[in-house]
């Protein structure tokens, strides 16, 4: 069964869980109504990412993106640590993933990629949000906005037939801006956020065929990330998580123009020091 | 209505408003869609299609093409190509009934292809596969001089008459008009120019370039940016690009 297709089916139920759970609590394990500051809280999570990529031909919109999408898939980490202060979260994260088994999907059919074909995602990720708005509705139901900046590293090995291997690497800087609900309950919190911004990074691509060639250049572009999050206290300052990401980014360079984005599923700890 | 929520719909607004093409994908490819294969190609067409009905032929010319395109440029390539052909301009999502985009990195094109099943529609449908077989045979180019230039500059003749003879007779007739080949090499002046004399000019220079010199330096000019490439052609051709130019315009002039 296509691994992508169950990230996303994960992440609608993860979706439709948040936005249907009737009363609940926040993002840290404290409650929402807390005036004090909450201890940190660190998070490690594993999972799987889906990744996709299409290349772009017009960046305005419509964006026109090749019909063929070059998609494979593969284990992803993330840690992550939060320190809440009355009414604001600062968010670090970290995270890898690599995937492999590619193919180019089409409408109507999929057509296997070389078995080298890989791509590795390195990001880190700070975000500063605020709740200014609490208990919208509901006791715990809080709504914030934010700030946000990552760096990102993404690596795609290809290969073609017969004997031609492209090395593409991107090095992305971005910033965005942040909308986030979150629902805090006793033993179960939820968060959702929503980020849309720009980037800018520095792009190399190394041709190897009959001859080497090596082209960089900067470019910059747009990314969107959706993130739900579920948190269950089990025992004392200990949670299960479980979390779901969906983003898409679009890098558009002389000559180069991208539009990728990724799925990732994970389920991990969290520990309120 | 407090400041608070002022803000927060603000915020809403421009983040739901620009992001929704990373969330919800980019150009969704729709419709029902048959594919035929053909020696180097899977040809995505409508049922019942002009495309359809015509696919024989168009697999006979494009298939012609790669071989052609190999030999032409001595270079290995061996993938195969998505083709997909639409009924009309709004279909496709393109400007004009005869219209067509490459996307090298996934090995596709995406075009029209309505009646006539002329050559105009040949060589459409052969420069946008020369992009694919190029840029994944010997890497992207650096500028659209040769991004643009090269997929004509190699269009096989076997099929219609807009190859490499036509360019040489175009470029003879439009002489005066052809604007320097140093400012067609540079990126920042290449859209200043009217299309057809920019993708002509240019694949008829590098046509006469592969005819009189070969392919190996023709392939060195690939990923040359605007910054560099007439001090580098300079080196790999042993003249100046406005010598090489003057003698191009001679040798068309001349007819070959």
């Amino acid at each position: 069964m296509d691994r992508s297709w169950l990230a996303r089916v994960a992440g609608n139920l993860a979706l439709a869980g948040f936005f249907s759970a009737a009363p609940a609590g926040a993002q840290s394990l404290a409650p929402s109504t807390s005036p004090s500051s909450s201890p940190p809280v660190w998070t490690a999570a594993a999972g799987y990412e889906s990744f996709w990529l299409r290349d772009v031909a017009r960046s305005g919109r419509p964006v026109d993106a090749s019909p063929m999408e070059w998609r494979g898939d593969g284990p992803a980490l993330i840690a992550t640590y939060d320190r809440e202060r009355p009414g604001r979260v600062h968010h670090f994260d970290a995270s890898i993933a690599l995937a492999r088994g590619f193919s180019l999907h089409s409408p109507v059919r999929t057509l296997d990629a070389p078995d080298g074909d890989r791509a590795r995602r390195l990001g880190a990720r700070y975000e500063y949000r605020r709740y200014p708005f609490r208990n919208v509705g509901l006791l715990g139901l809080d709504l914030g906005i934010g700030a946000g900046a990552d760096v990102e590293q993404l690596v795609f090995l290809r290969h073609f037939a017969p004997a031609i291997d492209l090395r593409s690497a991107v090095l992305n800087f971005g910033t965005s801006a942040v909308i986030a609900a979150r629902l805090n309950r006793s033993r179960l919190d939820l968060l959702a956020t929503f980020g849309n911004g720009l980037s800018i990074g520095r792009g190399t691509s190394r041709h190897r065929g009959e001859v080497e060639t090596k082209l960089d250049g900067w470019g910059g572009g747009w990314q969107t990330h959706l993130g739900v999050h579920a948190a269950v206290r089990v025992h004392g300052r200990t949670a299960i998580v479980v979390s779901y990401l969906n983003s898409g980014e679009g890098r558009f360079a002389s000559h180069d123009s991208i539009t990728f984005g990724r799925s990732r599923f994970t389920v991990g700890a969290m520990y309120e020091r | 209505m407090s400041a608070k929520w002022v803000l927060l719909s603000l915020l809403l607004a421009a983040t739901a408003g620009s992001g929704c093409h990373a969330v919800y994908g980019p150009t969704p490819v729709k419709g029902d869609w048959q594919v035929l294969d053909t020696t180097h190609y899977s040809f995505n067409v409508r049922p019942g299609s002009f495309a359809e009905q015509n696919a024989g032929r168009l697999a006979e010319v494009l298939d012609e093409q790669y071989e052609a395109t190999l030999r032409a440029l001595d270079i290995r390539y061996a993938g195969r190509v998505s083709v997909f052909l639409y009924n009309s301009a709004a279909d496709a999502g393109l400007d004009s009934e005869r219209a067509g985009t490459a996307y090298p990195d996934t090995e596709s094109v995406r075009a029209t292809a309505v009646a006539p099943l002329n050559d105009g529609l040949f060589v459409l449908l052969s420069h946008e596969v020369n992009h694919v077989i190029q840029q994944n045979a010997i890497g992207r180019p650096g500028t659209s001089f040769m991004g643009e230039g090269l997929p004509s500059a190699v269009l096989s003749e076997r099929f219609h008459q807009l190859g490499r003879t036509f360019l040489c007779d175009w470029t003879a007739r439009r002489d005066a008009q052809i604007p320097s080949l140093s400012t067609l090499v540079d990126d920042d002046q290449w859209d200043s120019h009217d299309q057809q004399m920019t993708y002509n000019a240019s694949a008829s220079f590098l046509a006469y370039l592969l005819e009189t010199g070969g392919p190996q330096r023709v392939k060195q000019l690939q990923r040359l940016d605007s910054a560099e490439f007439v001090k580098r052609f300079g080196e790999i051709y042993g003249r100046s690009l406005n010598d090489a130019e003057r003698d191009w315009r001679a040798f068309c002039a001349r007819g070959r």
